[in-house]
């Protein structure tokens, strides 16, 4: 994608230039290898050295992770040329917060702010379409598929339809802005869910034609019954790798959403491992 | 058209295309030396070395273009008589310079933007990235040697 700047104006050029130098870098296989091999006190270290928040004032290594999710999503704002096509990017984040935005009003309470993450649309904006029950003035494409929630009982068909509609609405105006390096990114994430999904399904014993719901709305479900779990993983793995793997050659946005879903992946992966740590250190068991 | 209007318009276009390529390579050098240096300011010594690399096009064309008025004598005052196909040919003798010029200055600035980005990531290796962009400067020496040779090759 080609981005013509008058002067003033951010240019991709200089995004791309500030992704490089970032003291925000995403961590090398090898520092990963070193944290899962370290103990938990190491690891801590460890993760301060390759520039995480130190963990001090009676703060956990969880909090840290997440302040640096945070500075991340803040800094690929900030350099980002193109606002709109940005916050599509935080397509996630909406759908978690749409979903504890309608438990609370199902509940009758009031939602707690502290657990609301900074997604494209102002939690203001979203607490209005629960309230009035309409969630066209988020876009089209959500108010059509959030059309009657309010009536839902079921709470996982409720965050399955909101994770839909998000999904759907990123999709649809990255496809409708012609901006192909997001419309391949989306896709080939939302196919990689829903085969997820079926391998989610499979282990619970559900039959999948009851849960068309749970797909996200990207190409056609997938019919992986033939195949072993190990299988379907490593190949979606390996297509979301490639793709992101693509996107680092891109000179606009491509290359700031690999950036983005690269550190997304590698907090989620660093939580997940210290858990692992801390239940282990504590003699429990995650697995 | 007289010969001397030929020949001062290549001595032009060769400082000019060269002069464009270059511009557009240093700009775009500069803009992702800009956002480097935004993060890690320690390494504007090194990132300014690769933002200037893209101009010697500019320079080579002015030089080409010094070289032909000095030959045709409008540097002096004293403008040779040329005929037609004497200025056409110092106009093909300026074109190696301008249009590799023009070419190689903005490939030199893509190479630049890819040595900046990587200097970014891993400050030890901006001697590499000078070396691999320095590499597309060969085409745009390669082309300067040319122009100098044909414009001294021309029978006056």
């Amino acid at each position: 994608m080609t981005e013509y700047n008058v002067y003033g104006k951010k240019s991709y050029a200089f995004a791309i230039g500030r992704l490089s130098g970032t003291t925000h870098a995403v961590l090398r296989e090898e520092t990963l290898a070193r944290l899962r091999e370290a103990d938990f006190d190491t690891a801590q270290k460890l993760l301060i050295d390759c520039g995480y928040p130190a963990v001090t004032d009676g703060k956990t290594v969880y909090d840290a992770i997440e302040e640096e999710k945070n500075a991340v999503s803040a800094f690929v704002r900030e350099i980002s040329p193109d606002e709109e096509l940005t916050q599509l990017l935080f397509f996630e984040e909406d759908a978690l917060n749409l979903k504890l935005l309608l438990k609370s009003a199902a509940l009758e309470r009031e939602a707690d702010d502290s657990l609301l993450c900074e997604g494209s649309f102002p939690t203001e904006l979203l607490r209005v379409c629960v309230q009035v029950g309409d969630y066209s003035l988020l876009s089209e494409t959500i108010g059509q598929m959030l059309e009657g929630i309010e009536q839902e009982t079921d709470p996982g068909r409720i965050s399955c339809l909101v994770d839909n509609a998000m999904f759907a609405h990123a999709l649809h105006t990255a496809e409708k802005k012609h901006c192909t390096p997001l419309v391949r990114l989306f896709t080939v994430y939302g196919e990689g869910k829903n085969r997820l999904t079926v391998l989610r399904l499979r282990r619970l014993q559900m039959p999948i034609s009851e849960y068309g719901f749970a797909f996200l709305p990207v190409g056609t479900p997938p019919n992986e019954e033939d195949r072993d779990e190990e299988t379907i993983l490593s190949e979606t793995r390996a297509q979301l790798e490639n793709v992101l793997t693509d996107l680092g050659y891109d000179e606009g946005i491509g290359a700031i959403a690999q950036y983005y879903f690269r550190k997304k992946s590698e907090t989620a992966a660093l939580r997940l491992l210290f858990a692992e740590k801390s239940a282990k250190e504590t003699g429990g068991s995650t697995s | 058209m007289s010969g001397i209007s030929i020949a001062i318009i290549g001595a032009a276009l060769c400082a000019a295309l060269a002069g464009c390529g270059s511009a557009i390579g240093v700009m775009a050098a500069g803009k992702a030396a800009a956002g480097v240096t935004a993060e890690k300011p320690d390494l504007f010594g090194k990132l300014l070395v690769l933002q200037a690399l893209p101009g010697t096009q500019g320079i080579y064309g002015f030089l080409t273009a010094i070289l032909i008025m000095v030959r045709i004598g409008v540097l002096g005052g004293n403008a040779a008589e040329l005929t037609v196909w004497q200025g056409l040919q110092f106009f093909g003798a300026a074109m190696p310079m301008a249009i590799t010029g023009l070419v190689s200055g903005i490939c030199q600035g893509k190479a630049a933007v890819g040595a900046i980005h990587m200097t970014g990531k891993q400050p030890d290796a901006s001697g590499k990235g000078i070396t691999m962009t320095a590499l597309v400067e060969t085409y745009a020496i390669l082309a300067l040697l040319t122009s100098i040779l044909l414009i001294y090759g021309i029978q006056l």
